[in-house]
């Protein structure tokens, strides 16, 4: 099956063509997908990062005495423990 | 003796006129209004002259591709020196969520020159909300519940910088509704008939319409 599927809407009736990638459309792709992914990890890297933050950030304001109520008004932001 | 509207100068027939004269009268406004609506300024469609798709289907109407399943779709030659600035609509669901890309094209080919930036905000998903000497712009990130997309497309043709201003949303039950906004410029001055839109991942199904600017 061809990668890609042209039609030309000049002709009457329109020209339908197919071919294969290009081998600068293919390297752009693999290059495309390559990219996908490190931000993909990123974004989860992240997102661990910034939800390690947030319990460490409750752990230490229950250590000193504070409760889940104080906290959710103090800092609203902060997602609390399921 | 025929009346004429007092702007355009449409014909219409009057009482005294004979009804042997109506079919001429109607011909002259027909006509008349043939002439005067190119030159009406406002959004007019502007009608691909090819498109390409990969994966799926994809089919043209007018001015609007519908496409199904694809993975990419393209159109090319609707931006034109006739214009300057275009609008381009798309409403579409994905098979994953997953960003939806764009490039501009010429010639039938994607430009992938590491200068489009985008500069915004978004409102839930990504966080990166500001890059710059990208091979592409990401434009949306999109969902299968359903997603919109409205890019202003400022100076495709001519040899100045293409500036986007644009917002996507899209959402799901889960996820309600998020939305990307901001600024796309490719910071060249390359001319551009055409664009690509095309999935990070997975494919998607939908329409999307050009309209331009007339002045």
């Amino acid at each position: 099956m061809a990668d890609v599927i042209e039609t030309d809407y000049t002709t009457d009736p329109p020209t339908v063509t197919s071919r294969d990638y290009t081998p600068e459309e293919a390297a752009q792709l693999a290059a495309d997908a390559q990219a996908a992914a490190d931000a993909l990890a990123a974004a989860e890297a992240l997102e661990a990062e910034q939800a390690a933050a947030r319990q460490a950030a409750i752990d230490h304001a229950k250590s000193l005495g504070f409760t889940d109520a104080m906290i959710a008004v103090m800092y609203p932001n902060l997602t609390m423990e399921a | 003796m025929a009346g004429y509207t007092p702007i355009y100068g449409f014909p219409y027939p009057e009482a005294t006129d004979l009804v042997a004269d109506y079919p001429a009268l109607g011909q002259d406004l027909a006509e008349d209004i043939e002439a005067v609506l190119p030159t009406l300024g406002g959004l007019s469609s502007a009608t691909p002259t090819s498109i390409a798709n990969s994966g799926g289907l994809a089919s043209l109407s007018g001015n609007t591709v519908t496409f199904t399943g694809v993975s990419s779709v393209s159109l090319n030659g609707c931006f034109t020196g006739d214009m300057d600035n275009y609008r381009v609509m798309t409403n579409y669901v994905t098979s994953t969520t997953a960003v939806m890309n764009l490039r501009f094209r010429a010639s039938a080919a994607d430009n992938t020159a590491a200068v489009y930036q985008i500069r915004g905000g978004d409102q839930g998903g990504f966080t990166s909300a500001a890059v710059s000497d990208q091979t592409s712009a990401a434009v949306a990130t999109s969902y299968a519940g359903g997603n919109t997309a409205v890019i202003d497309v400022c100076n495709p043709y001519s040899a100045q910088y293409t500036l986007c201003p644009f917002i996507t949303m899209g959402g799901t039950v889960a996820v309600v509704a998020l939305s990307r906004f901001g600024a796309l410029a490719h910071l060249s001055t390359s001319s551009f008939d055409g664009l690509s839109l095309y999935m990070a991942s997975g494919n998607m199904t939908g329409t999307v319409s050009v309209y331009g600017f007339k002045k």
